[in-house]
């Protein structure tokens, strides 16, 4: 990987700089105005959409480095630059952040009635932010934006969210905090042993760390990356945090943030500690099938519809880690895609939660039953979604699960001994975990839509409005748009992530172990010191 | 008179202090707000008049007064520090003085007295100016934090600091008296030829034993653990904007002196082996942890912003730890830059925070208790939002100041040669962790709660909304364009270790195989006079020896020089002796 071309109209900033040029003059407009609010916020949110298309337009799938490449310097005295530039990986994330912020404000319109200039502000600063981590090339801008997404996050979930939305807003906080100050550290201790002079990602790829190292290094990467994500053991923030924030809160949690996560295993912790990668990829496997199984198994237990969305959110990004980590083209292709895929279906499934909430003002599932009479759209809508998620063939969720399983088995099959057989159990219970998908979500889907109408005011629920639809035909659209025509997804980042799977497998082989696959290079790892003493 | 305008930083915070007082007294009854307009502007224009005067090393002597003083960018840094915070406080506290029914002309001008103070502590180089600087400082702050006499917090809050400060003082005056001790000389620059000289009657434990004093008595003004018991109640009872000066300046100043004396002292090999500098990174450490965990249990907003201060004097400790080599002189260390950037931020941000607590006073409320606070980013979203930034730049978020700083910071700390280096910035980011949970209960209550009949009262002035705007935007610039100010912390850095002069001397020396001329054998409570030097200096008015540091050439044998020009003791003397006495 490195810098293909450098960008000539630094596009890149000026999608940066629009939502909070936006959130600026939000907070010169007087606080009793909201349709002035939400008409700012959803125009800036637009124009940074559009400004991002330029980016899609002028992005060369064929090249795997970066591309529009902005490069200043911003503190010179610790070498710290302004660095920013998308390939393939972040591309189509970007993209789905520009695209889900005007839904999410659209979406707002009647769910958010008090303090509406604050939570424009807190919204388009939080855009401004997450396309910032996903562009920024060098460490400490990257740590910066990552950091600061935390705040209007915080206030999102504190000021507008439901009952217990102070608990969650701490908890979320705190939590991500952990994570992100060990990450910290590791950045000072590669910054010392780089030689101090630049933070600079693709100087940083090229350190030719011991393997010790490379592994506590790669542990604080990863505990940041992990609550982020959130990979099971450390989840427990996000059920909390789905379902006390206000419903585009949840959306964009759920659509980018989490993204975050896997983005940074992928842009980060992996490039840059490619041995530690391979090394630890069997118990990130093991713990990415666990959050699977919790997950979907968790989430069939709930009565709660935005518990159980959050809790089918984990065993998503579980198939997620399961395919980057098999680090071959086919898993890691399918897990770019799924990340894209989660964003768009449980971004969709929470605007369908926000709408029934708008109108009951409550999200247990035996509140409902038989609304399908009364709210005819707006099944159809939760149906197609619904399918999305768990991943019938033709919708975009297919394209992602099959991508990974079958890159996770090959990884599997194409590796010897006890990882063979681990790759292999682990791969067929998380397959079983896409048939507890169907179940839970199914299920749901039964209890919410059909049946008798057992609560009368149910009979009368109006169905989703124009603007509500509006928003939601934006993602069905993509469901089928993924599902019918993958590789034009896919080709944007298929060269990216090719180059991300061969650079990990050269310098893993370069390594003292050689042989395929990323089972080799971990057993390699677990074989060396043995090997060594032999030699000896 | 070329040395009047080189010392005008100084005389115009004095000054300004003056004429606040008899402003004050001319103009009757009534409001006095333009008063702190009288002393920002004064204390702007002597922190300018420092920027931009004291560029290069020059050292100022008055013989008769036994001053030395240090005039360059370390010193014009920090005391622009300490007098940009006087300005900000002064501004700040205009809304909260007659709400709480305090004297302005007297905050005023007790504010500007004490950045004077605060000035002269950064640049002195004898040690009794230095004391006098600290004296000043500390004295009109003990005013300060009793201002508000009808409460008894006030009172409260003045007699612990006045107590507990007297004898910090007194240790300081101690450690003074050791060194005179030790090498029969106040001033720095001699103290450090004479112990590294070595021989004969300097005494590097004497040395070692004021080491130890001056980290008493300065950890006392920072508020490190285990010297910061009187912290939380005195950040309790003073008046808001005064704390937050307190914080700022008072910190600013203490670690600038702090830093200059204690790697003046570990320059010697032999006191070193005596205090190993590693006790720095305990008491930081311990500071760190001490103030994150106990923080968690405060109800009152004063009070988390002192436990707060006591983590932030930790992390600079361990700043301080993270000693960096000189330029230009190899195998020798000084304060690395990011402490003085670290002060910077730290001060602005905790101006912010206490200057916005400070303006929610309507009604002679004195009570920050968190409750107070409920659901004030409903009505007041503008001071709201600076207490917000700053808190956040506390805790260290960026894009603000202490986001960087504390970054600038770790990694000095970091890079340190030693085997603690990693876990010490483990533990202080995992603490760091801990005090986000009192920052975030302050947003929590500001922008989560509902208001309620206990939620204080508002009360703006333009200055104090021009003055939270200021600190608000010097977060965000500390932040997001650093680079200034990142090489001005430096620059200040590099001037902290005073012998600058001398210590080139001393590298030739080494380098070159003549033996070094030493004086005498000074033993102590003798022969620190030497018999010929008892002669008495000639009563010169005031007679200005002005060497820069450039061209500094030590004569010959530049003890005995001096001491025959102008023995300490004899100076030391003349100073208590009535004008008739001299022959």
């Amino acid at each position: 990987m490195g810098i293909d071309t450098v960008a000539l109209t630094p596009w890149i900033s000026i999608t940066l700089l629009i939502p909070v040029a936006g959130a600026l003059l939000l907070a010169l407009i007087p606080g009793d105005r909201p349709r002035a609010h939400r008409g700012i916020s959803l125009f800036f949110s637009l124009l940074a959409f559009l400004a991002g298309l330029t980016l899609w337009v002028n992005f060369d799938p064929a090249r795997a480095g970066f591309q529009m490449v902005e490069d200043h310097p911003w503190i010179p005295a610790i070498g710290a630059r302004y660095t920013v530039g998308l390939d393939g990986i972040s591309l189509l994330i970007f993209q789905l952040t520009t695209l889900l912020t005007p839904l999410t404000v659209l979406s707002t319109f009647r769910a958010i009635q008090k303090r509406t200039r604050e939570f424009h502000i807190a919204l388009l600063t939080l855009e401004t932010t997450m396309l910032g981590t996903l562009v920024a090339m060098d460490l400490l801008l990257f740590f910066a934006f990552w950091e600061m997404m935390l705040v209007p996050m915080f206030l999102i979930i504190g000021v507008w969210g439901g009952e217990r939305r102070i608990y969650a807003a701490v908890k979320f906080f705190l939590y991500t905090a952990v994570g992100s100050v060990l990450m910290l550290v590791a950045i000072l201790y590669l910054y010392r042993e780089s030689g101090g002079q630049s933070f600079a990602l693709l100087e940083w790829q090229r350190l030719e760390l011991p393997v010790r190292a490379q592994v506590w290094l790669f542990l604080a990467f990863a505990l940041a990356f992990a609550i982020k994500v959130p990979l099971f053991p450390f989840h427990t923030w996000l059920p909390d945090a789905h379902v006390e924030a206000p419903t585009a809160g949840s959306v964009i949690l759920a659509g980018v943030l989490l993204k975050m996560g896997t983005y940074g295993f992928l842009r980060f912790a992996i490039p840059l500690f490619p041995e530690a990668a391979g090394l630890l990829s069997l118990p990130i496997w093991i713990l990415a099938v666990a959050g699977v199984v919790h997950g979907s198994l968790t989430a069939w237990a709930q009565d709660d519809v935005k518990k159980l969305v959050a809790y089918s959110s984990v065993a998503h990004l579980g198939f997620v880690m399961l395919g980057m980590f098999a680090l071959n083209v086919e898993a890691v292709q399918g897990s770019v895609l799924q990340m894209v895929n989660h964003g768009v279906s449980t971004g969709a499934l929470f605007l369908l939660v926000g709408v029934l909430y708008e109108r009951r003002h409550t999200r247990r599932i035996d509140a409902y039953g038989g609304i399908a009479g009364p709210m005819k759209v707006f099944a159809a809508v939760l149906v197609i979604v619904t399918l999305s998620s768990i991943g019938l063939p033709g919708t975009n969720g297919f394209i992602g699960e099959f991508l990974i399983l079958a890159g996770t088995f090959r990884e599997a099959l194409s590796s010897q001994g006890g990882f063979r057989t681990a790759g292999l159990v682990l791969g067929v219970v998380a397959t079983t975990g896409v048939v507890l998908g169907a179940i839970y979500m199914l299920s749901m889907v039964r209890r919410v839509l059909f049946g008798p109408i057992v609560h009368e005011e149910n009979r009368t629920l109006p169905d989703m409005s124009g603007r509500e639809f509006a928003v939601l035909a934006v993602l069905v659209v993509l469901v089928f748009w993924i599902g019918w025509n993958p590789r034009f997804f896919l080709s944007r980042s298929e060269a990216s992530v090719t180059a991300l799977v061969e650079r990990y497998h050269q310098r893993v082989a370069a390594e003292r172990w050689t042989g395929g696959g990323q089972g080799a290079a971990a057993r390699g790892l677990f074989r060396a010191p043995l090997a060594e003493e032999g030699g000896r | 008179m070329k040395d009047l305008v080189a010392i005008s930083p100084l005389w115009v915070s004095a000054l300004t202090g003056l004429v606040a007082m008899a402003l004050d007294l001319l103009t009757g009854s009534g409001r006095k707000s333009f008063l702190a307009w009288v002393v920002a502007i004064g204390l702007s224009l002597s922190a300018a008049l420092g920027l931009a005067l004291w560029r290069d090393p020059v050292i100022l002597s008055f013989p008769s007064l036994v001053a030395v003083l240090h005039l360059d960018f370390h010193g014009a840094f920090f005391g622009a520090l300490v007098a940009l915070f006087g300005a900000l406080a002064a501004l700040l506290a205009v809304p909260h003085l007659p709400e709480q029914g305090i004297d302005e002309g007297e905050t005023d001008a007790l504010l500007a007295f004490s950045a004077f103070g605060g000035q002269l502590l950064v640049v002195a180089v004898d040690l009794i100016t230095l004391f006098l600087g600290l004296e000043v400082l500390s004295l009109s702050l003990y005013v300060l934090a009793a201002s508000r006499r009808s409460s008894p917090f006030g009172a409260e809050a003045g007699l612990k600091y006045f107590l507990l400060g007297g004898v910090a003082s007194g240790l300081l005056l101690l450690a003074a008296a050791f060194l005179y001790g030790a090498t029969g000389s106040l001033d720095l620059r001699t103290i450090l030829d004479r112990l590294l000289a070595g021989s004969g009657g300097t005494d590097p434990t004497l040395a070692a034993l004021a080491l130890v004093l001056i980290l008493v008595a300065l950890g006392f003004k920072v508020a490190a653990v285990p010297f910061h018991f009187w912290t939380p109640d005195v950040y309790q009872g003073s008046p808001p904007p005064v704390t937050g000066y307190m914080a700022g300046a008072v910190k600013a100043a203490a670690f600038a002196v702090l830093a200059r004396l204690l790697l003046t002292l570990w320059e010697v090999p032999a006191v070193a082996a005596l205090g190993s500098r590693d006790v720095l990174l305990w008491l930081g450490i311990l500071s760190v942890v001490v103030g994150s965990v106990l923080g968690v249990v405060q109800d009152d907003a004063r009070r988390i912003l002192a436990w707060s201060s006591i983590v932030h004097a930790g992390y600079l400790l361990l700043g301080l730890w993270a000693v960096e080599p000189r330029e230009g002189i190899g195998g020798l260390w000084t304060l690395n830059g990011s402490v003085p950037f670290y002060l910077l931020a730290y001060g602005i941000a905790s101006l912010g925070a206490f200057g916005a607590l400070g303006v929610f006073a309507r009604g002679g409320h004195e009570d920050y208790r968190l409750a107070r606070l409920a659901g004030l980013g409903r009505g007041h979203p503008a001071a709201t939002f600076v207490l917000m930034a700053s808190v956040l730049s506390l805790a260290g978020m960026p894009p603000l100041g202490g986001f960087l700083a504390k970054f600038r910071l770790f990694q000095h700390v970091v890079a340190v040669d030693s085997p603690w280096s990693i876990p010490a910035v483990v533990i202080a980011v995992l603490a760091s962790v801990v005090s986000l949970y009192y920052y975030l209960r302050i947003l929590k209550v500001l922008y989560f709660d509902e208001p309620s009949e206990e939620t204080a009262g508002h009360a703006s002035s333009p200055a104090a909304a021009f003055a939270m705007a200021a600190t608000v935007v010097a977060s965000l610039v500390l932040g997001i364009v650093p680079t200034p100010f990142l090489d001005a912390g430096r620059r200040a850095a590099q001037g902290t270790v005073l012998a600058a002069g001398a210590s080139l001397e001393r590298v030739a020396a080494v380098a070159t195989p003549s033996p070094a001329p030493v004086s005498a054998p000074v033993r102590f409570g003798e022969g620190v006079v030497p018999p010929d030097a008892r002669r008495p200096a000639p009563p010169v008015p005031v007679q200005v020896i002005r060497d820069a540091v450039g061209g500094y050439r030590p004569p010959e044998a530049p003890l005995d020089q001096e001491r025959r020009r102008a023995p300490d003791g004899a100076r030391l003397m003349e100073v208590f002796r009535s004008p008739k006495a001299r022959p």
